[in-house]
């Protein structure tokens, strides 16, 4: 249905109140884009709402409860900001004897050129999963059969060591997905039903967490975790508490379902104060808000929903059966759809570009004001992860085949193995 | 918190070194700093701006938690939850979308009417827009708590100058989250008439707002 410029404005309260439906909301959302004295009304609109409300005192504890809360020192909150610290390494040194000091650094100079004799000459990539870019440009990097690598943005290397929370000598990670914010690098293994986290800086694991059966997405935002598991059906929504502690809310969104790793698919992301998951077994994707876990609504009928983003005002949701949708987050109508060849099932958004790959070999580009496609590669062996990188590149992690760095237009630009 | 700070360096001190000391942190007076500012603050955990939009928005958001929860606890427990959300991620309000006041307004209503909808689970749950819509909105500045309270009195004085049923409409639609529909069985009306009524109730409450910005 088209509306006329009377129609809409005559929406605009029920748009504000939230009693809009969802055809109705979708046609002011688009009007609201390029309509400047619609978006100006409506702002008067939500004006007048605001003085409906009556002030009343809150209980004076209420705001020292408030205070007591967020009375978390920041240096605190987590253990490896406590360990970056070489300026007071360096600061250690100054008492000491110049001679002492000239000799301490002949040894250590000894010992690092008799340590470079035993290191292996080079990290190589092995089963490559999953890759995301660090906080430093760089790229961390999850094998199946050899663990974690942070390649520095001068392509050095770092082997993370995982070996400490390994079962048995045969060992296999299953990592599903990566992330990184403040410093941290997550990597979530569903064999193991552990997410790892990794020090950037020092390339340490600094601490393992339990998550659920099926572990498929992990997204991180300030002090939120939020880890979606294909398996148990559910949402756990971990919150850093200070000290290196942190509290576990774990939310059902759909029954338990019994699936191979390998179908384990799916996403959580962060927007703002929600949580968008997919659940592709029952074709939904639910939106929680990020504090309590609590589900507050479910969009349905979306085929096999194995991947979202958020793009522009919208949710762009992957079906995993060929179709890539575009939502209005907030009531879940399917506002466009694009046709796909094959199956994609990994998707991500870098400004005006959607990204996907498709485990068959190819990586498709896609225009997200248009939702047309722009081009398509194939890069070779399995894509298995994809991520954005500094300076329009993406990264794409090929099962055995290391990470193709590609630029927006799917040229090669570097293959890291 | 207020130091005490030397306004110049003592008279012995050298010249250069005087030249080469950090500059002095400026006392800063929170209450008139704007929701922007403030909101730049918590990004740097600024617990004082925190204290101050409390103060700014608190009984705000506790009186529309309070009207439609009916409970202090759980209205508390609902403030609770929206300041932290604030703490936790400043980010999360986008000043270009409007004013501070209805960022927190909407999170906290939303929130006081999901309660709300458990505990009555006869009210309809499957229609749940109340969320902030992501729309770029044209708002030239934040709304400060002066305008704001100006904006209440007004919006109040006319919401009394509406009839009954219009009030009614109005409230059933803000305090309760109440659907076209529901408000139509409620009062017993054609859901086109309950639409027409909130439209004419909300165009009363901007022609106040129209007033107080010629009166400005």
């Amino acid at each position: 249905m088209t509306f006329t410029d009377d129609q809409l404005k005559e929406l605009l309260p029920l748009v504000a109140l939230g009693m809009a439906t969802t055809e109705e909301l979708s046609a002011v959302t688009a009007a609201l884009e390029v309509d400047a004295a619609l978006r100006e009304e409506y702002a008067q609109v939500q004006r007048a709402l605001s003085g409906i409300p009556a002030a009343v005192a809150p209980p004076p504890e209420l705001k020292a409860r408030l205070l007591g809360a967020i009375r978390q020192p920041e240096s605190a909150r987590f253990e490896p900001r406590t360990t970056r610290s070489a300026p007071r390494a360096s600061s250690r040194t100054r008492g000491v004897p110049r001679r002492a000091l000239w000799a301490s650094l002949a040894a250590v100079g000894l010992m690092v050129l008799a340590l470079i004799a035993l290191l292996p000459r080079a990290v190589t990539l092995g089963s490559v999963s999953v890759v995301a870019t660090t906080g430093d440009g760089g790229l961390i990097v999850g094998q199946a059969d050899s663990g974690a690598v942070l390649i520095r943005p001068n392509r050095s290397r770092v082997s993370v060591q995982l070996t400490a929370h390994r079962q048995s000598n045969d060992f296999q990670s299953n990592f599903t997905d990566a992330t990184s914010s403040g410093g941290l690098s997550y990597l979530l293994d569903a064999a193991n039903q552990r997410l790892y986290i990794i020090d950037e800086a020092s390339g340490k694991l600094i601490d393992t967490w339990p998550v659920p059966a099926g572990a498929a997405s992990v997204a991180v935002q300030g002090d939120t975790v939020v880890v979606k598991g294909a398996i148990s059906g559910t949402v756990v929504v971990f919150t850093k508490t200070g000290k290196g502690e942190k509290t576990m809310l774990e939310t059902r969104i759909a029954p338990r379902t019994d699936m191979a790793l390998l179908e384990v698919m799916d996403q959580a992301v962060i927007a703002g104060d929600l949580i968008f998951a997919t659940h592709h077994v029952t074709g939904e994707v639910s939106v929680l808000d990020d504090i309590t876990g609590r589900e507050l609504r479910r969009f349905k009928n979306l085929g096999q929903p194995v991947a979202l983003a958020r793009a522009r005002t919208a949710l762009l949701v992957l079906d995993y059966a060929g179709r890539l949708l575009e939502l209005n987050p907030v009531s879940g109508a399917v506002l466009r759809e694009l046709a796909l060849s094959g199956k994609p099932d990994r998707l991500s958004v870098m400004g005006d570009l959607a990204f996907l790959s498709d485990r068959a070999g190819i990586v498709t580009a896609v225009r997200v004001d248009t939702l047309t496609v722009l081009g398509r590669v194939r890069v070779g062996g399995v894509p298995m992860d994809i991520s954005p990188m500094p300076g329009d590149h993406l990264a794409v992690a090929i099962s055995k085949g290391g990470v193709v760095v590609l630029d927006r237009d799917l040229k090669t630009l570097e293959t890291i193995d | 918190m207020t130091l005490a700070l030397p306004l110049a360096a003592p008279p012995t001190m050298p010249l250069v070194c005087a030249i080469r000391m950090p500059a002095m942190p400026a006392r800063v007076d929170y209450a008139t700093q704007s929701d922007a500012a403030l909101i730049s603050r918590l990004e740097a955990r600024d617990e004082a701006a925190f204290a101050e939009i409390y103060d700014r928005y608190s009984g705000l958001l506790y009186g529309v938690a309070l009207r439609v929860c009916s409970h202090p606890s759980k209205a508390e427990e609902i403030v609770q939850d929206t300041m932290m959300k604030l703490w936790r991620n400043p980010r999360g309000f986008d000043p270009t979308r409007g004013a501070l006041s209805t960022f927190l307004l909407t999170l906290t209503r939303n929130a006081s009417i999901d309660a709300l909808r458990r505990e009555r689970p006869t009210v309809g749950i499957t229609d749940d827009d109340g969320e902030a819509l992501p729309i770029p909105s044209a708002d030239s500045g934040p709304l400060e708590q002066a305008e704001l309270e100006a904006v209440s009195v007004r919006v109040k004085s006319a919401l009394l100058g509406l009839s009954d049923a219009h009030r009614r409409t109005v409230e059933l639609a803000y305090f309760r989250g109440s659907s076209r529909e529901e408000i139509a069985v409620e009062m017993n009306v054609p859901v086109g008439t309950v639409k027409s009524r909130l439209k004419y109730a909300l165009d009363k409450l901007r022609g106040t707002l129209a007033e107080l910005a010629g009166d400005a």
